[in-house]
């Protein structure tokens, strides 16, 4: 399956009012696809975190799980300085297309 | 990570300027509450903000790593504590102890900050002994609480480290603020270990306002950093935030904190159980009102709108002078609506760069008591219309000059007491410094009551120098303007203050180059009073618009007292005469015949009567043309030299018109035909910024 969301280079607080506004678009209709592509973000803080959990929270609310593809090293940085872990999915081939 | 340790690097390398310029004030600050205290040395909310100067500009050195900081104000806030709970009276020995080690600080961070990395210094030996004698005195230096940071922690936490929960408030993101770069930095002088977020107020993404911070942490710290030196982690969250700090071995370690762990913490420090941290956080607070009344500009930016603003006021006046032309009744007032708007806009913003002179003034406070003290002189400082307003631009300027006339009357003018006894006076000697505002001007007056100038010995100095030929004596008031002359001293001894005779010519320079004026009274045995008269602002005015042929005139609206008709009088070659003014004389002058305009007399001459200080005098003009708001430009070089003019302005027209400086030609309308005696001194006239007077 193809992740429906990608995550941009800079998931920071200067993004996070668009992005949410756009993953809530995304999402209508598709609460199966639970797979976030993460391997553009060069730039994270509390506030992406933070959307992410909210994502994360969610996915949950409908009994998924989410999953992060790829993620950039710079996020698994900021998720491990936070605590926090989350099922990373190995991109496929399928994915990558 | 390594995009966090640059990320890092890049933030601190933004932030330090602005560090520097808040330590600079928090030690200004600091400065002034210790001369405050030692009037009343028992007072609990002087000594509370002294340590809360001090902690704060440990945080904030201790957040940008500026170790040698840390250590030496450490030393500082240690005794200020104890003084704090009234375990060490402050002494004035101890008060001169805490003044240095303010400048110590002060010296600490310029070298921190011009030598990043160096650690040159860690601040002078001789000064941390001191304290730490002064904190021995009060039989509680061992106290462990307050070791130096450097060197221990708390007891129980011995070097394993602190377990830290911290709840970010809502504004954290939109303050600019993140946790995670704050845990980044917080990792560079120790390790993280169990960290455990709670992500519990955390809604799901349909219910979340992504720009309110939900997030919260638990962690232990594990390193030999002490307790401020965490907490100095969080002081740019403090305000919003609520923290708990405990040493690890106070806390059974675990490797699995359940989650909600800062919940419990977070209700803990809000108890009485953490006095120390819930002290902090409520510090923190109390700063935050304090710093959200403000908002910093850079001073250039603010240049620039005023620039701006200066070009809005001439474009105004060509629209107003056009819709005059065209006599356009609607299109008037539609100008005279825009250019009322104009000159609010105009005020406002120069309200902007206005400062009080209290700020400088209080300054002076530390200079007198030093030098008074290194004189052996006891001196009284008394301060009035601090509260007078003026343009910052002139602020920075003007506190040299009235440094070294402050220097000049404690070291020259102020005896020491025994003198001061012997010829009658009361021991301790008074300097005032006044400010206060008139007809546009400042008035800044530095009086004392010491021993006056001495003429007889400027006077023998200025035969000794070829300035005044010897045995010849000049009026009075000439007298007292030599000792601006470049290379004046009558002091018996050069000390390191003063008296080295350079000073007195670069303050009259200095303050003419603000268009000011400096003025001298002087009664001998009874003291000096030197009177600075400084321009509001250099940038506008409110100006009233003559023409006088074909050339325009402009003179400060706030020195015009009134427009009277001319009445025939004679007029000297240089344009001088006097009228009758409602049974007084008024001198007058004449600017065509002073500066030989072209032109004819206007038979429908007026006389517009102009206040400069204490006089009145009167200034011929052909027409007037009425209020006009003046942009001032300076006046070119060839111009430099005229007298009575103080700059040059365009008008809406593009024509030019030159403003006057009503004190200059104060001088020139009023003076007398120079003396026989000073017109035989060899060098150049009186400066025309200088006044001089005698109360004698």
């Amino acid at each position: 399956m193809k992740p429906l969301i990608k995550l941009p280079d800079s998931v920071t607080v200067s993004e996070v009012a668009a992005l949410r506004e756009q993953w809530l678009t995304t999402l209508e209709g598709h609460p199966n696809n639970t797979l976030i592509d993460a391997r553009d973000v060069v730039e994270v803080d509390g506030a992406g975190l933070q959307l992410l959990v909210a994502l994360e929270k969610s996915f949950a609310a409908h009994g998924h799980a989410l999953q992060l593809v790829a993620p950039s090293t710079t996020l698994t940085d900021a998720m491990n300085r936070m605590g926090w872990t989350l099922p990373i999915t190995n991109p496929t081939a399928e994915s990558v297309a | 990570m390594s995009i966090q340790n640059d990320q890092d690097s890049e933030f601190i390398a933004q932030m330090l300027p602005a560090f520097v310029s808040e330590a600079k004030e928090q030690l200004e600050q600091l400065e002034a509450l210790l001369l405050k205290l030692e009037d009343s040395p028992a007072d609990r909310d002087l000594l509370d903000a002294l340590f809360r100067c001090a902690h704060t500009v440990k945080g904030s050195a201790g957040l940008f790593g500026l170790e040698n900081v840390v250590g030496f104000t450490h030393h500082v806030e240690t005794l200020l504590d104890l003084m704090r709970e009234g375990r060490c009276p402050l002494t004035a020995a101890l008060s001169t102890l805490l003044l240095q080690c303010t400048d110590e600080i002060g010296c600490l961070i310029n070298e921190a900050v011009a030598n990043p990395g160096a650690n040159t210094r860690i601040g002078r030996t001789e000064l941390v002994e001191q304290l730490q004698r002064a904190c021995a005195a009060s039989g509680l230096a061992a106290q462990a609480t307050h070791e130096a940071p450097a060197q221990a922690n708390e007891p129980g936490s011995t070097a394993q480290g602190w377990h830290i929960a911290a709840q970010f408030g809502p504004d954290t993101f939109r303050n600019g603020l993140d946790p995670v770069a704050l845990l980044a930095h917080l990792s560079g002088f120790g390790k993280l270990c169990h960290v455990q977020p709670d992500f519990g107020r955390i809604p799901t993404l349909e219910d979340l306002d992504p720009e309110i911070c939900h997030l919260s942490i638990s962690l232990e710290f594990r390193g030999e950093a002490s307790r401020e030196r965490v907490e100095s982690a969080f002081s740019f969250v403090r305000d919003d935030c609520e923290i708990a700090i405990e040493p690890l071995s106070a806390r059974t370690p675990t490797s699995d904190a359940p989650k909600g762990a800062v919940q419990a913490f977070g209700t803990q420090a809000r108890g009485s159980a953490n006095p120390v941290t819930s002290a902090s956080v409520g510090k923190g607070q109390g700063d935050s009102t304090e710093s959200t009344r403000y908002i910093r500009v850079q001073a250039d930016r603010l240049d620039s709108v005023i620039n701006l603003l200066g070009e809005l006021v001439i474009a105004g006046a060509g629209a107003e002078m056009l819709a005059r032309q065209s006599g356009q009744a609607p299109l008037l007032e539609a100008n005279r609506q825009i250019s009322q708007l104009v000159e609010e806009i105009r005020n406002g913003t120069m309200q902007l760069r206005m400062v009080p002179i209290g700020e400088t003034f209080s300054r002076f406070r530390r200079t007198v008591r030093d030098v008074a003290a290194s004189l052996n002189k006891d001196v009284m400082l008394e301060i009035e219309g601090g509260e007078t307003e003026l343009d910052k631009s002139v602020v920075e300027r003007i506190t040299d000059p009235l440094m070294h006339l402050v220097r000049n009357a404690l070291d020259h003018g102020l005896e020491t007491p025994s003198q001061r006894t012997a010829s009658g006076k009361p021991a301790q000697g008074r300097l005032k410094l006044s400010a206060r505002h008139d007809s546009g001007n400042i008035v800044i007056r530095i009086e004392d009551d010491g021993r006056g100038i001495d003429r007889q010995r400027v006077l023998e100095r200025a035969w000794d120098r070829g300035l005044v030929e010897r045995g010849m004596v000049p009026p009075d008031a000439d007298i007292l303007a030599l000792i601006f002359r470049p290379g004046f001293s009558t002091a018996e001894s050069v000390t390191n203050l003063s008296g080295r005779g350079v000073g007195m010519d670069v303050v009259l320079k200095n303050i003419e180059a603000l268009r000011g004026t400096v003025s001298v009274l002087s009664n001998q045995g009874e003291g000096t009073s030197v009177e600075v008269r400084l321009p509001l602002t250099l940038a506008i005015i409110d100006g009233f618009l003559v023409s006088i042929g074909r050339a325009k005139f402009i003179f400060p609206l706030d020195a015009v007292i009134e427009v009277v008709e001319n009445t025939a009088t004679s007029l000297d070659e240089r344009g001088r005469g006097v009228i009758e003014l409602r049974g007084h004389a008024l001198p007058v002058v004449d600017l065509r015949a002073l500066y030989g305009l072209e032109g004819d007399p206007s038979e429908r001459a007026s006389i517009v009567v102009i206040q400069a200080g204490e006089e009145t005098y009167g200034v011929r003009v052909d027409a007037l043309l009425g209020q006009h708001q003046t942009v001032i430009k300076p006046l070119g070089r060839m111009f430099r030299s005229l007298r009575g003019m103080a700059g040059s302005s365009i008008l809406g027209n593009g024509e030019v018109a030159l403003i006057c400086d009503v004190n200059s030609l104060c001088g020139l309308a009023t003076d007398s035909v120079p003396s026989t005696a000073s017109r035989s001194t060899p060098s150049e006239p009186a400066p025309a910024g200088l006044a001089l007077s005698s109360l004698n």
